[in-house]
């Protein structure tokens, strides 16, 4: 690895992680409203419980996990 | 069955429990033993103030009649919490660095300390709220009555929990002045509590889940499950309430409050990103189980917001129904206590201490201890708000189902919520804006939801709910203008959320912001990138260190005042004494007391001793938009350039004029020397002669003596002519200005030069015409006309010889000219005649240093004529020009 | 024999002195007032020395100097250049250009006879 590449890459990194905060709640709003949570609206059922239970509950539990760690990683960034 | 007595002693028993914890958690944190009080899960479960009796009993009731759309209500704050780098993480920032100490402390703060703004959003905020603080008095009497055998007056029961929850809020919430300072007692509380809900809830569920049916795949093969999740929920309704949650997590005054308010680190922000979320995921994870298993197994007509109660009490499992009552009673009490804390701040800071400081306006430094009044005032605050939460109680009873009434308190924070995005982000928000856009959204939606949630009870009548008022049809509270949107929650976000924010955008394009506003809209908006550079910025006003002192122990108290003051000295470097009263100290003790009064309240205190101040032009241009600055910035460096480039271009002209000036006056020098050295060697010459030479010839001796005579005068004459000229041409000679007959003049020149003419056998040619006067200097004049005569003979001669002399008085000026008859000087010639020094051909004329015509030249142009040669055929033509004189002028 | 000295000199006054000191120390005078004359009459004396004023009407002294040391008859008669400038740069090219002495006006009468002597080979 060249020497402008290690440079640069931490700066990369928290500008990666500031594009992830931005972009998580715009991802989870698409995923939960309309029209795409409408896909999952229906009696179909999975292992005994209705896919959209699994589809709302399931996003909203990866959103809690992605948040998770990416405010970990935020918080440990320098401020910039 | 539980008996009635069990309940109360258990709820006493818990409340108790309440007061002791608060009681401990207050006294470590008085210690200074703060540990886990300030930890990251502390501050998410006080955020959990946000699931309260609505959530705990409703959110079960909406899954009843609506399926998932229940989710919606934690979906939206979920979304908000996951993207707090960018809301809460300013919010928080801001907050602290302006000591904010509500919703309505924020926004008035933003919009120039504006006082009027903080009691729109007060009285806003307290009518939203009474609705949904009565709400918990409903549903906690609701369970109560449940538990009763009847005999028990709910009412009753709702005014001693109204009472009892007063007391510890006033006892837990009123602690401080500084509103601004953490509540130990009643966050600790509050998080207790927050266990207690989510584990009487996942307790609920497990027994539900597990143990009335077996496992979920059970419950979701009832027949209710698929008819609860067969409904498409998806549409308009969802994403409102979506929208109203999210909306709802930022502007609620007891969100604001534990979240911003009570925040003691920023960093927390970032664990209560993921551990908020995850709370209420947990506490709706077995919301949908209970409902379905509830309409299973509970008989038709059962109220299904009670089943968290109602199924355990039908299995019998009375202490799981114990637990699940403690419960509901923690989500109750824990909202009430922080609604009332919140609010109460703002009634005491935004109405009742401005009505107050107001009142003693005139006497600001004799009125008694504000701490006291403001103490006072924020319990009054407190009693006021349960009274009103208990009349609304009382007026409404229980009707409509909790989840509504939730939902209106939601749109009516909700009206906030332009006027704070748009205060964070928007520099060119102003206060007018947010004025108009909280007025007119508060408005709209008191028409098309609040007061139409009385059912026809409070002003708008029930005629006028379903016909429009005076029977027009277009302004029927449901559908604005004919809108044909069914849901009415739908209907009022959005009519009330359009008119807020294009009263925003119009009201803050329409206006100018004042110095104060554009300043806290500068503070607001950079937040990251002032506090990154270290940058305080501050009016420029100030007043004496003795007066700020006097307020600062009015409302801080003496310790906390002192400490302050002593503190800031110590940072200006004075060992002892009161810290010098500068802009900085004023702004500083200005956010101090904004912690305990609410912005406006404090700028309005010390404006009264400090004058209101004015905005730096410094700090003008640190406010101006950085992208305006660096246009400026350019604007400057290139119109810098260009002036250096003219500057340079001008120093390059003057150099090289100087170096021509240099160069005449270097040649010029060494004129003077050779034609000083010229007669100088004569003299020495002769001299040596006379002196060296014993005898000598008396004829030759008379001769050379002659010639050093002449000599010598020729040496003075060019001295005298020199020194002439310089002074001519520098101007520092003033020329007389006499009238004057030009004839007199010109003979007088004539028979001065009469015996050079005479030798040189020329009779000059004058004809004297009409009189002429000027005005001038007769003798500068006259040496001209010698001069140039002179000249003539010299050197312009023909033969025979001839000079001709003319006087005109033209239109514009007098015109004398001087012609001979000689050879004519060539036109290349023409301006080297008025050079120093310059001889045309050979002649010498003794006794001229050639400067006779350079001489004249400059005579003439002193008395505002001129010298001139006209090149013509034959002789040389010289012209001296003078300007025109009135007749009369003359006339002497 | 007599040595003959021709003056080249426009002021009046100055050829008077001159020719009264060289005269008075045994020189046969010729003077000529105007440079583009003084050619013509130096070929026509053939003078044992010349004294040029760097001055003149029309044609300058530098331009006879030239004048003289191109014509072949008087390429080695000594010449003594006056100048009433009397600077350096006028030294240099006076030299340059064939003059034997360069003097700067006014001048000692003593030294301008002696130097003439001395070029006219008449001081041993």
């Amino acid at each position: 690895m060249s020497d402008a590449d290690s440079l640069s890459t931490p700066a990369r990194a928290r500008r990666r992680r500031y594009d992830g905060a931005a972009l998580l709640p715009i991802f989870a709003a698409i995923m939960l409203l309309p029209p795409f949570v409408s896909l999952f609206a229906g009696s179909q059922t999975l292992f005994g419980i209705p896919v959209i239970v699994l589809w709302i509950f399931g996003i909203w539990l990866a959103l809690i996990a992605i948040a998770a760690r990416l405010s970990r990683l935020l918080i440990n960034a320098p401020e910039s | 069955m539980l008996s009635w007595n069990v309940i109360v002693l258990t709820c006493l028993l818990y409340v108790a429990a309440l007061f002791g914890v608060a009681f401990w958690a207050e006294r470590r944190a008085r210690a200074g033993h703060f540990g886990w009080m300030r930890s990251p899960l502390v501050y998410t479960l006080s955020i959990s103030v946000y699931c309260t009796a609505w959530t705990y009993y409703g959110a079960v009731g909406s899954a009843a009649r609506n399926g998932l759309e229940f989710a919606a209500i934690y979906l939206g704050p979920t979304l908000v919490f996951i993207g707090w780098w960018f809301l809460f993480r300013k919010l928080v920032r801001i907050a602290r660095e302006q000591r904010t100490t509500s919703i309505a402390d924020l926004l008035s703060s933003r919009y120039g300390k504006s006082s009027l703004i903080g009691v729109f959003v007060t009285v806003l905020a307290v009518i939203a709220s009474t609705p949904y603080i009565a709400l918990q008095l409903t549903s906690l009497s609701l369970s109560f009555t449940l538990f009763s055998d009847g005999s028990a007056n709910s009412s009753l029961t709702a005014f001693w929990i109204a009472v009892g929850l007063a007391i510890f809020t006033i006892l837990f919430g009123t602690r401080h002045v500084d509103a601004n300072e953490r509540h130990y007692g009643v966050v600790t509380a509050i998080a207790l509590e927050a266990i207690v809900k989510l584990v009487a809830i996942a307790s609920v569920g497990l027994f539900v889940v597990f143990g009335l049916a077996s496992g979920p795949s059970d419950i979701f093969a009832r027949p209710e499950s698929a008819e609860l999740l067969s409904a498409d929920i998806f549409g308009p309704r969802w994403i409102t309430l979506v929208f109203l949650s999210a909306t709802a997590i930022i502007c609620l005054p007891r969100m604001f409050q534990v979240i911003v308010v009570e925040n003691v680190d920023e960093r927390h922000l970032a664990t209560a990103a993921w551990a908020f979320p995850m709370y209420i995921f947990l506490m709706s994870l077995f919301v949908l189980p209970i409902a379905i298993v509830g309409l299973n197994t509970m008989p038709a007509g059962s109220n299904p917001d009670l089943f968290v109660l109602t199924l355990p009490l039908a299995s019998g499992a009375n202490t799981l129904a114990l637990v699940a009552f403690i419960g509901g009673f923690s989500a109750a009490t824990s909202m009430v206590i922080v609604s009332a804390i919140a609010l109460a701040t703002m009634m005491s800071n935004h109405i009742f201490m401005p009505l107050w400081l107001r009142a003693t306006a005139g006497t600001p430094s004799s009125s008694g201890d504000v701490r006291r009044i403001l103490l006072i005032s924020r319990r009054v605050s407190i009693l006021v708000i349960m009274g009103l939460g208990y009349l609304y109680y009382l007026l409404a009873g229980d009707g409509g189902a909790l989840a509504s009434i939730g939902l209106i308190a939601f749109l009516g924070a909700a009206q906030f919520l332009p006027s704070v995005i748009a205060g964070l982000y928007w520099r060119g928000a102003t206060r007018t804006g947010a004025l108009l856009a909280v007025g007119s959204g508060a408005v709209v939606w008191a028409y098309t939801l609040f007061l139409p949630s009385f059912g026809g009870s409070l002003i708008l009548s029930a005629e006028t709910i379903a016909n429009g008022p005076f029977g027009l049809g277009w302004l029927r509270p449901n559908a604005l203008f004919g809108s044909a949107i069914s849901d009415p929650l739908v209907h009022a976000v959005i009519w009330s959320m359009a008119v807020n924010i294009t009263m925003l955008c119009v009201g803050s394009m329409m206006s100018r912001p004042r110095a104060l506003e554009q300043l806290q809209a500068k503070i607001f908006v950079d937040v990251f990138a002032l506090s990154a550079a270290g940058q305080g910025m501050s009016l420029g006003r100030t007043a004496k260190s003795e007066k700020l002192f006097e307020l600062a122990q009015r409302i801080l108290g003496r310790e906390q005042a002192g400490r302050m003051f002593t503190e800031i000295a110590r940072a200006q470097g004075k060992p002892s004494g009161l810290p010098d009263a500068d802009p900085a100290l004023t702004a500083r003790l200005e956010r101090a007391l904004a912690g305990a009064l609410g912005a406006s309240s404090a700028h309005a205190m010390v404006s009264q001793i400090s004058g209101h101040g004015t905005v730096s032009v410094p700090e003008l241009i640190r406010m101006a938009d950085e992208t305006a600055q660096i246009v400026e910035y350019s604007h400057r460096i290139e119109e810098k350039s260009r002036e250096l480039e003219i500057s340079a271009d001008q120093l390059r002209r003057a150099n090289e004029r100087l170096r021509a000036i240099s160069d005449q006056k270097d040649a010029f020098l060494s004129q003077v020397s050779h034609e000083l050295r010229t007669p100088m060697t004569s003299i020495r010459s002769f001299a040596e002669i006379l002196r060296e030479t014993d005898q000598i010839d008396p004829d030759q001796h008379q001769r050379f003596v002659t010639i050093i005579h002449e000599e010598s005068q020729r040496l003075t004459r060019l001295l005298d002519e020199i020194l002439d000229l310089s002074v001519l041409e520098t101007g520092r000679t003033t020329m007389r200005r006499d009238p004057l007959w030009l004839d007199d003049v010109i003979r007088q020149a004539l028979d001065a030069t009469e015996p050079l003419m005479r030798r040189a056998g020329v009779q000059p040619d004058y004809a004297p015409g009409a009189e002429i006067p000027v005005l001038a200097d007769r003798d500068r004049l006259a040496q001209v006309f010698i001069n140039v005569l002179s000249n003539a003979v010299k050197y312009g001669l023909g033969l025979p010889p001839r000079i001709k002399v003319e006087a005109v008085q033209g239109p514009q000026e007098v015109t004398v000219t001087i012609t001979d008859n000689g050879p004519g000087i060539a036109e290349a010639d023409a301006d080297r005649v008025f050079e120093k020094f310059s001889r045309l051909g050979e002649a010498t004329l003794a006794g001229s240093a050639g400067l006779g015509l350079p001489i004249s030249r400059e005579i003439m142009r002193n008395l505002d004529g001129d010298l001139t040669l006209r090149s013509g055929e034959g002789g040389a033509c010289f012209v001296i020009t003078l300007p025109v004189v009135e007749q009369s002028a003359a006339a002497e | 024999m007599t040595k003959r000295v021709l003056i080249v000199e426009d002021e009046t006054n100055i050829v008077e002195s001159l020719s009264f000191l060289l005269g008075r120390a045994g020189f046969e005078v010729q003077t000529v007032a105007d440079g583009a004359l003084a050619l013509d009459k130096a070929a026509h004396v053939e003078p044992d020395v010349m004294i040029l004023d760097v001055m003149l009407p029309n044609v300058s002294g530098f331009d006879v100097l030239r004048g003289v040391r191109a014509n072949p008859a008087l390429t080695s008669t000594p010449v003594m250049m006056l100048t009433a400038k009397g600077q350096s740069r006028d030294r240099e090219q006076a030299l340059q250009l064939g003059a034997d002495v360069f003097v700067t006006k006014p001048f000692s009468n003593a030294d301008i006879v002696a130097e003439a002597r001395r070029l006219a080979g008449l001081d041993g």
